[in-house]
C-alpha cells in the first residue's frame, strides 16, 4: 500500500500501484471519495468499477503506475476525477482500444469502454514505448 | 471448474465473513465471467439471493446514502452488477449512432428523389424550385435559396439574411464555395453559399442558412453534392430550351401554309401531326396559283415519321412548286421532282399527287402512288378519281413512266385530297378503309358555299375521332364558278 495523503492536497489522493495489492488500494480511496462527495450508491459502485478497470489495467500492461484521485466542485456540484498515469508499453492506437472487445486473446477486451461509459468524461493520452495517462470524471 | 454459483457462494462468502476491497474486487470479476458466460442480471439476482437464503444471512436494512451502516451483502452485489451497466450505457450510445445513421439515410433519400424529380422536368425555372425544395428536405432546419441569371446577385441578396452582405462579397471575387458563421442579434447564424462550374457554363448559386447549430460534414457535402446536381440539371435544361427553340423555328418553317383559293376556287386545309411533341411530319400539301385561273394542287406523303421525314418534304414540296410554277404538266412536274430528288433524299422515297384545276372544271392529275382522291359531285355522290397513276417518286426503279389523267367537272363539284393516316385504321383492311371514307364523304352534307373549311373539319373529326395514329393532311377544293 502505498497510499500517501499527506504529501497531497487534501482534495487529492495519490496511489501507488503495484500488482493486485494496488488495485484494491485504488477501489477503497475511490470509494471513500465518492462517498465523501455524496454520490449514491449505484454511482458510488460505477466510479469504483471504472477506478478499478483503470487500475487493473496498469497492474496488469504496465506493471506500475499511480492513480490519482480529486475532489472537485465545479458551480456547486462535486465531481470525482481520476487519473491512472503509467509508463509502461503504451498504447499503439487509444482510439480502437476505448471501443468493445479491443482486449487481449484471454480479455474480454470491456475494461476500458467499460469505464468511458460508467463516467461522464474519459480519454486515453498513449503513444507506443511511451506509457499511458487515463483521465477520468463524474459529477455527483 | 466451480460453476457460477459454486463460485459466487464461495466470494459472497468470504466476503461476508470479512467484508474489504479484495470481496468486492472478486464480485466485479463474477459479474465479468457471468457476461462473458452469456448470464444476464436476473441469473446473478437470483443467484445471489439463493446463496444468501443457503447460508442463512440475516437481510440488511438498507437506505440511500447508508451512511456508516455496513451492507457487505448489497455492496457485493451491485459490485457484481456493475459489469452490466456498461452495455446498457453502451446500448444508448448505438441507439443515437442508429438515429443519426436514420437521419443520414433520410437526408440520403431526399437527395436521390431530388434529382430524380429534378430530370423529370426540362425547364430550368422548375428544376431550379426543385432544386431548393430538395436542399430544403435534405437539410432539415435550413433555409434555401437559389438564384440564377444576371440578377443573381441581387435576387439572392434579397432572399439572405441581411448581414450576409460581407461573405456573399467573397463569394462574388471568384470562389465556389463559401462558408460563413457569423453572431447575430438572435445568436450564431450558419451560412453556405456554392455555385459549381459546369463544362457549358456558370450554374445557378445556391444558398443555405440557419440559426443555431452549425451544419454538419454531412450536411455540407450533401450541400456540394446538390449545388453540382443543380448547375448540370439547369445548364442542361438551358441548353434544351435554347436547341428545341431552334428545333421549333425550323420546323415551323415546314409547314404548310393555308392556301389561299383562287376566282371561282374555293380551298380547304388540313393538318394534324400524328405526335404532339412534333409539329411536323413527312406529310405535306400545297396549294398556289399558277397562270390561266387554275390553281397546282399537291398532296404528298414521305416515309417514316421523323425529323428526318419532315426535312426531306420540305426538299420535295420546294422541288414540286418549283417545276410546278415554271408550268410543267402534271407527269413533267413528277418527272423532274424525280431527277432532282433521287440524289438528295437517300434511302427515302415519297407519294405524290400533283394536279392543276381551272375555274372552268378542267383538271389535269398525275398520281405518283398516293391514294385516289374523292370526287364529291354537286348533289353529293362521292367517288374516287382513278387514273393517271404510277409508282411512288424516287423508290430507286429506273426512270419509271409517269401517266396523267385529265377530267371536266361540274360547277358544285369538291375535290377532296388526303394522305393514308385519315383512313388506316389498326385492323381494318385499305379496302375497308376507303369504303369508309367514301361512305362517311357521301353522308356528309354537301359543303356550301364559303363553308368548305368548316365542312373540311368535320369530315376530318369524324373521321379521326380520339386522335390519328398517323399524320394526317387533307387539302379540298371546290369549283364554286364564277
Ligand atoms: N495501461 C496500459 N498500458 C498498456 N496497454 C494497455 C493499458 N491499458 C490497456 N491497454 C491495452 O488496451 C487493451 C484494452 O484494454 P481493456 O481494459 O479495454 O481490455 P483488456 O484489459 O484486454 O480486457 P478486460 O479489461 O476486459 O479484461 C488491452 O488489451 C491492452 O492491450
Ligand atoms: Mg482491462
Amino acid at each position: 500500500m502505498a497510499q500517501v495523503p499527506h504529501t497531497a492536497p487534501r482534495d487529492e489522493v495519490r496511489v501507488h500501484v503495484a500488482g493486485y495489492e494496488g488495485v484494491l488500494s485504488a477501489r477503497k480511496a475511490a470509494r471513500e471519495m465518492a462517498v465523501k462527495l455524496g454520490f449514491t450508491l449505484a454511482d458510488t459502485t460505477r466510479v469504483t468499477t471504472a477506478v478499478s478497470e483503470v487500475a487493473r489495467n496498469i497492474a496488469r500492461f504496465a506493471w506500475s503506475g499511480v492513480v490519482v484521485l480529486r475532489a472537485e466542485h465545479s458551480h456547486g456540484t462535486p465531481a470525482l476525477t481520476v487519473e491512472a498515469i503509467d509508463s509502461g508499453p503504451g498504447i499503439a492506437d487509444p482510439s480502437l482500444v476505448v471501443e468493445d472487445g479491443y482486449g487481449t486473446a484471454d480479455s474480454l477486451g470491456l475494461g476500458l469502454s467499460s469505464a468511458r461509459r460508467l463516467m461522464d468524461e474519459f480519454s486515453v493520452v498513449s503513444r507506443a514505448g511511451d506509457g499511458t495517462t487515463v483521465k477520468m470524471r463524474k459529477s455527483a | 471448474m466451480a460453476t457460477f454459483e459454486e463460485g459466487y457462494a464461495s466470494v459472497l462468502g468470504g466476503h461476508l465473513r470479512s467484508p474489504g476491497e479484495a470481496g468486492l474486487d472478486a464480485a466485479q470479476d463474477l459479474g465479468r465471467r457471468a457476461l462473458r458466460e452469456g448470464l444476464g442480471v436476473l441469473e446473478v439476482v437470483v443467484t445471489h439471493e439463493k446463496v444468501l437464503a443457503a447460508a442463512g444471512f440475516p437481510r440488511e436494512p438498507v437506505g440511500e446514502r447508508a451512511g456508516e451502516e455496513a451492507h457487505p451483502a448489497l455492496d457485493f452485489l451491485l459490485q457484481a452488477l456493475a459489469p452490466f451497466d456498461a452495455p446498457r450505457l453502451g446500448f444508448k450510445e448505438v441507439r443515437e449512432q442508429l438515429g443519426f445513421r436514420h437521419r443520414q439515410v433520410e437526408q440520403l433519400r431526399a437527395l436521390t428523389e431530388a434529382s430524380f424529380k429534378m430530370l423529370s422536368t426540362f425547364d430550368p425555372n422548375d428544376r431550379l424550385l426543385l432544386l431548393e425544395e430538395a436542399a430544403t428536405l435534405s437539410l432539415s432546419g435550413a433555409s434555401v435559396a437559389t438564384a440564377a441569371g444576371d440578377q443573381e446577385e441581387q435576387e439572392l441578396l434579397a432572399k439572405l439574411p441581411p448581414d450576409a452582405r460581407e461573405s456573399f462579397r467573397g463569394f462574388k471575387a471568384g470562389e465556389n464555395f463559401v462558408r460563413a458563421s457569423w453572431m447575430s442579434d438572435a445568436g450564431p447564424i450558419h451560412l453556405l453559399v456554392a455555385r459549381a462550374p459546369t463544362p457549358i457554363g456558370a450554374g445557378p448559386v445556391i444558398a443555405a442558412w440557419k440559426q443555431g447549430d452549425d451544419f454538419s460534414d454531412l450536411d455540407r457535402a450533401l450541400f456540394r453534392q446538390l449545388s453540382q446536381l443543380g448547375s448540370v440539371a439547369v445548364t442542361n435544361a438551358r441548353l434544351f430550351e435554347h436547341e428545341r427553340d431552334i428545333a421549333v423555328v425550323l420546323q415551323r418553317s415546314l409547314l404548310p401554309l393555308a392556301p389561299r383559293g383562287a376566282h371561282g376556287l374555293e380551298l380547304a386545309s388540313c393538318y394534324i401531326p400524328a405526335h404532339p411533341g412534333a409539329s411536323v411530319g413527312g406529310d405535306w400539301f400545297d396549294a398556289f396559283e399558277l397562270p390561266g385561273d387554275r390553281l397546282g394542287l399537291v398532296i404528298g406523303d414521305v416515309m417514316g415519321h421523323d425529323v428526318l421525314s419532315a426535312a426531306i418534304m420540305g426538299q420535295f414540296r420546294i422541288a414540286v412548286r418549283a417545276y410546278a410554277l415554271e408550268g410543267h404538266s402534271p407527269a413533267g412536274v413528277l418527272d423532274r421532282v424525280e431527277n432532282l430528288c433521287s440524289a438528295l433524299v437517300g434511302d427515302s422515297y415519297a407519294t405524290l399527287l400533283y394536279a392543276t384545276v381551272g375555274t372552268g372544271g378542267e383538271l389535269f392529275l398525275a398520281n405518283a402512288g398516293h391514294p385516289a382522291p374523292v370526287v364529291i359531285g354537286p348533289e353529293g355522290r362521292a367517288s374516287f378519281l382513278e387514273g393517271g397513276l404510277s409508282v411512288p417518286v424516287c423508290i430507286g426503279a429506273p426512270a419509271p413512266t409517269r401517266t396523267e389523267r385529265c377530267a371536266l367537272f361540274p360547277i358544285g363539284t369538291t375535290l377532296f385530297f388526303y394522305t393514308d393516316g385519315l383512313i388506316e385504321r389498326r385492323g381494318s383492311s385499305l379496302d375497308a378503309c376507303l369504303a369508309e371514307l367514301l361512305n362517311a364523304l357521301s353522308q356528309a352534307p354537301v359543303p356550301l358555299v364559303g363553308h368548305l373549311q368548316a365542312w373540311c373539319d368535320e369530315v376530318v373529326a369524324s373521321l379521326t375521332g380520339e386522335g390519328p395514329e398517323d399524320d394526317v393532311c387533307v387539302l379540298a377544293v371546290r369549283l364554286a364558278g364564277s
